[in-house]
């Protein structure tokens, strides 16, 4: 009994967007990743410190991106909300939050790259990816090109990475070669 | 203890006090967006910069610890153009539709924009665009544009109610807040975030689009929705209740409130609210009477009680209403009991239990506590979660104090409207024995309404020729004459015995 009478559920305004259902988390870890999820754990002092390594393990296993029922999975894992482990992944531009093509090539935008013809390199990119544009996977899936901050290698501008490999002082012809030579 | 030199004047301070904690107490305004007092300071939205004599470069207060020899500047010419500075940039991608936000007139980023901003913006990209009406849980409503990114919010959900419902997600002009996928909140303390929030980002379903502010008017009174005793304001208009906002009190909630308690007006804008006094007629039938009227029935009604001489009251009347309704008891030779609920939501933080208001002056006024239905000649009911139906119904009550009509048992011969907590003013005692003021809220309830002290007192000189009628301030003071009231603060004002405000 509360003396506090209930009050008629305010009714869903229509102007308010409906509320998404919530994902059902995956189980996490998979086996394959027990061992090693374990071993990251036992290096940082709490759980939430090792979140940043544990994600991109994830990322790894379940085909380069982080679908909502992985991001749930993890935050109950590591035991914090799912929201703070989406802040965590849409910081970082290395984590995907949709499905991902079969290569990455991530393209620097900042100042020094930029000077150096980075602009141009990300149209030869997003046209050999035959993507409409930075962050959208292109139709045969191939590539996902990505527009990335400062990626530490100014003084070897412009600066690209395929699959994960610096390739520095890129030419158009480099990157059309680099991009030829993926599977 | 050390000094620190603002604007001028030396002030003390305590070591780890930051600039802005050591100037908000002595009266120095800083504006600031981001910085609460009980929240860690976080130093994100820049507004709060001043400057240092000496240093190259303005700080930010919030964060700036004192230290000894440290002259702070808060309105010389470089902090003047840092937050002028900062105003510009939080302006860029702000949609500036005030005419249609709920926090017009309560914005900070309004007020600060008005006193430093520029009339026209410089900048000449179009704004970002950002999700709007984003429901977070049942009761919150989230606009990314109107967002300035303070992180208050997630801040309160991890700090105080430690919950972590929300979060911080993407970066620059894309940040945005955003809210577990279970899309709830498991804290009852959510609304405060609204409250929290220096714009109109956050704003309540409850009342959003329901009234610009300028057009309210607002009382310091209490939330009666438990015996915390909240400190809060309620905003009135036309005879609605329109919101209830917590008021800063550290001995009691802080600077917050539980989302029950703030949602719980319901029978206060009730469509069958008892405006009027009534009396039965000859055949039983109900006709509206004046205040006069109805204590003559009242007094004939209750000389005629046979069963009972007893008064039941809600267990939020205040002690004014308690102390007459012992002396009306008296005069018909009964006593006078009290009925308050108990709950099971009890928690760690300002929730109790004990839903009766005033339970703990009742009982520290001698007043029996009645759970079960028993006789009583008069019946006082607010809020029918305190007097339910079978102790409303089963006292065979003659007279009745109730808000809403609905709640007259059929026995009642005589009815008085008795104004719900936003619309009485009196003395509450709180869990913890301390005695706050309940104050009548401008612009709530039919109005018109004479206090329940006055109409018991009045019905108590008609029943017995040698009382006279005392009021307010004669009633607080045979209160504090009571051995259980003697050790026990009043709030100034009322402590003086004087009458504090007519009542409803
Ligand atoms: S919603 Fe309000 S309180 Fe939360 S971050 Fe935005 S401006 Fe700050
Ligand atoms: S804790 Fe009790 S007094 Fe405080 S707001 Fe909630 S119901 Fe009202
Ligand atoms: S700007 Fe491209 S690597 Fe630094
Ligand atoms: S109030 Fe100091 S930076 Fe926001």
């Amino acid at each position: 009994m509360s003396a506090t009478p209930p009050r008629a559920p305010a009714a869903a305004p229509k102007d308010v967007e409906a509320r998404q259902p919530a994902p059902t988390p995956v189980a996490f870890p998979p086996a394959a990743l027990k061992d090693e999820c374990e071993a990251i754990l036992s290096r940082y002092p709490t759980r939430q410190a090792a979140l940043i390594p544990i994600l991109l393990l994830a990322q790894g296993h379940y085909d380069n991106w982080v679908s909502p029922e992985v991001e749930a999975g993890v935050a109950e894992y590591i035991g914090v909300s799912d929201s703070h482990v989406r802040g965590v992944l849409s910081f970082y531009s290395m984590f995907n939050l949709k499905p991902a093509g079969k290569h990455e090539v991530w393209v620097c935008r900042t100042l020094t790259c930029w000077l150096r013809g980075a602009a141009k390199l990300r149209d030869t990119a997003l046209e050999k990816a035959q993507a409409e544009r930075a962050g959208v996977v292109g139709e045969d899936g191939k590539f996902l090109v990505k527009n990335m901050e400062c990626l530490g290698l100014c003084e070897v501008a412009p600066a690209v990475f395929v699959d994960g490999v610096a390739h520095t002082n890129v030419t158009n012809e480099k990157l059309v070669e680099l991009m030829d030579a993926c599977e | 203890m050390p000094t620190i030199k603002i604007n001028g004047r030396d002030l003390e301070y305590e070591p780890g006090e930051t600039v802005i904690q050591v100037a908000h107490r002595n009266g120095i305004d800083v504006a600031h967006y981001c910085y609460h007092p009980s929240m860690s300071p976080e130093g994100n939205c820049r507004i709060c910069m001043v400057e240092v004599e000496g240093w190259p470069k303005p700080v930010v207060s919030c964060k700036q610890l004192c230290g000894e020899n440290m002259a702070v500047q808060t309105e010389s010419e470089l902090a003047q153009s840092a937050r002028a500075g900062t105003m510009e940039m939080l302006l860029v991608n702000h949609p500036l539709d005030c005419p249609i936000c709920d926090q017009a007139g309560e914005c900070h980023l309004q007020e600060y924009s008005y006193e430093l901003g520029h009339g026209e913006s410089r900048s000449t990209t179009p704004k970002t665009h950002l999700p709007k009406n984003v429901p977070f849980g049942e009761e919150i409503v989230y606009d990314a544009e109107r967002c300035i990114k303070c992180t208050l919010c997630v801040r309160f959900c991890n700090e105080i109610t430690k919950t972590g419902e929300l979060a911080m997600a993407n970066r620059s002009d894309n940040e945005q807040v955003v809210m577990t996928s279970k899309g709830e909140f498991t804290t009852n303390y959510s609304m405060n975030i609204v409250d929290l929030c220096p714009v109109g980002a956050l704003t309540s379903r409850d009342f959003r689009f329901k009234s610009r502010l300028w057009f309210m008017d607002f009382t310091p009174s209490l939330c009666t929705g438990c015996a915390r005793g909240c400190n809060v304001t309620i905003g009135g208009r036309g005879g609605r209740f329109m919101r209830m906002e917590p008021r800063e009190n550290q001995d009691v909630n802080q600077w917050w409130m539980c989302d029950p308690g703030r949602l719980g007006y319901g029978h206060v804008n009730s469509e069958t609210r008892l405006a009027t006094p009534a009396v039965r007629d000859a055949n039983g039938q109900w006709q509206p009477a004046t205040f006069e009227q109805a204590i003559v029935a009242a007094s004939a009604a209750l000389k005629d009680a046979r069963e009972s001489h007893d008064v039941l009251l809600d267990g939020g009347a205040t002690l004014e209403e308690l102390e007459a309704a012992r002396a009306l008891a008296s005069a018909m030779g009964g006593q006078a009991r009290f009925a308050a609920a108990t709950g099971d939501d009890a928690d760690e933080f300002l929730i109790v239990n004990e839903k009766g208001a005033n339970a703990k002056g009742a009982e520290m006024l001698g007043l029996e506590r009645q759970a079960d239905a028993a006789p009583a000649a008069v019946l006082v009911v607010e809020r029918d979660g305190n007097v339910p139906a079978a102790l409303r119904d089963g006292a065979g009550a003659v007279v009745a104090f109730v808000t809403d009509a609905t709640n007259v048992p059929d026995s009642v011969r005589v009815a008085f409207p008795y104004g719900s907590w936003a619309e009485r003013s009196g003395l509450l005692v709180n869990v913890d024995g301390r005695v706050q003021e309940l104050r009548a809220a401008r612009q709530v309830g039919p109005g018109n309404l004479s206090p329940a002290f006055a109409l018991m007192e009045e019905l108590t000189g008609e029943l017995d020729g040698n009382h006279v009628p005392r009021d307010r301030g004669e009633l607080v003071a045979a209160v504090k004459n009571e051995k259980a009231f003697a050790e026990v603060a009043f709030p100034a004002g009322v402590a003086a015995g004087q009458t504090v405000g007519a009542g409803s």
